[in-house]
């Protein structure tokens, strides 16, 4: 089988999996929209617009990362992941399949998300949705990574938000940056230059994460 | 683990010694020689700490993420055990910079902290990813669990498993189950 073809199998079985058992996304809608609940009271009365745009992104980090933490555990309950190390694939076909769920996911939930946002706050600018599509490239390539990483360890549930809230930090830069500024343009540009630097080594570093 | 037991050339107590002696010098001088800044008093003598101790935090870092590129790359046991050492100094150290830094800032700029600094927070998110790497590497199980994991044995483990469910296999077992039950009966 070519490349394409293993990492198409691999996602097709996260997204038929979720779709027969719904595991995850249901969870992370719920989440995500009794988070801009919460903050709408958590929020001040007549607080300013930027605030209630932070907090958009605090929403997106931590509904992404409830759907990170699901990523790998059929892996783990099934020990699929013994397979698919074994299977005469590139081990980077793990990766970028798990990858594509993982953005399907999110997305979906930001589909939801994203008008109940405006909803309750304020509009949306094109700015700032053209940043959570960068920021959610960025967010599922290192998420990934760094959920297989932690799958193997003995605090895995603990371990995932450890680790990726630091690296998420360029990314909420760049996407409070370009919901906010007046200029998006050089925070979009930081946010795909994120997206492909991790992506490439994270794609290219993969192999050693699940061997170990 | 043959090569983890390779002996540098210079003795530990002469390094220990060396830096005794380097450092109670450098207390000396900091305190008895360097006059006092003109600028900002005695608070600046803090800087002979504070910088020697960031660059020593930098260094352990970068020789941390080298010595653990070498062990990827020639799977060194060595180079695993020395990126760790080198991890662990400098989270250390970088605890020590954030200490003096923040002492230093309350000093000069009145806040312990200050979120418009650049330096400071790109430090803070070094550190706070290296404590992570810590979480990760003690979370991990050592040898039995990452030998366990080593992709040769795990071949070798599906081989064996996949020859338990194989029919014949299972078959030749409930044969040989079975004649020696029929041996067992009384005749």
């Amino acid at each position: 089988m070519t490349y394409a073809a293993d990492v198409g199998a691999l996602a097709r079985k996260d997204l038929l999996l979720e779709l027969r058992a719904r595991d995850t996304l249901p969870a992370m809608l719920l989440f995500v929209v009794a988070t801009f609940v919460v903050f709408h009271f958590a929020l001040p009365a007549h607080s300013s617009q930027l605030a209630a745009s932070g907090l958009l992104w605090v929403a997106i980090l931590f509904t992404a990362l409830l759907g990170l933490g699901r990523a790998f555990v059929p892996e783990r309950e099934q020990r699929v992941l013994d397979g698919l190390v074994l299977a005469p694939c590139d081990r980077s076909a793990i990766w970028l399949a798990k990858s594509i769920a993982t953005l399907a996911f999110l997305a979906a939930a930001e589909l939801v998300a994203l008008p109940v946002f405006a909803l309750f706050f304020h509009g949306l600018g094109g700015a700032t949705v053209a940043g959570v599509v960068l920021a959610d490239l960025g967010i599922c390539a290192v998420g990934t990574f760094l959920g297989a990483m932690a799958v193997v360890t003995r605090a895995r549930d603990l371990l995932l938000p450890l680790l990726f809230l630091p690296l998420a930090i360029p990314i909420v830069v760049g996407g409070v940056g370009a919901s906010v500024a007046g200029s998006p343009g050089r925070y979009l540009g930081f946010l795909g230059l994120y997206d492909v630097l991790f992506a490439v080594l994270c794609w290219a570093s993969f192999e050693y994460v699940v061997t170990e | 683990m043959e090569s983890v037991s390779r002996q540098y050339r210079v003795p530990l107590p002469a390094l220990a010694a060396a830096s005794l002696v380097l450092v109670t010098l450098a207390l000396a001088l900091v305190f008895f020689v360097a006059p006092n800044d003109a600028d900002q008093g005695f608070s600046q003598r803090i800087f002979y700490f504070h910088v020697s101790i960031a660059l020593t935090a930098y260094a352990c870092f970068a020789g941390g993420a080298w010595k653990a590129l070498v062990h990827l790359w020639k799977r060194d046991p060595l180079a695993d055990l020395e990126s760790y050492v080198a991890v662990h100094q400098g989270l250390i150290f970088g605890t020590l910079v954030l200490v003096t830094g923040s002492i230093w800032a309350k000093i000069s700029w009145g806040h312990w902290w200050l979120w418009s600094e650049d330096q400071l927070v790109l430090f803070l998110v070094l550190f706070l990813f290296y404590a992570a790497y810590f979480m990760l590497r003690f979370s991990v199980d050592p040898d039995p669990h990452r030998e366990e994991l080593h992709p040769p044995d795990r071949v070798h483990a599906a081989r064996s498993e996949l020859r338990r469910l194989d029919p014949h296999h299972l078959l030749c077992r409930a044969g040989r189950a079975a004649r020696a039950r029929v041996h067992a009966l009384p005749r």
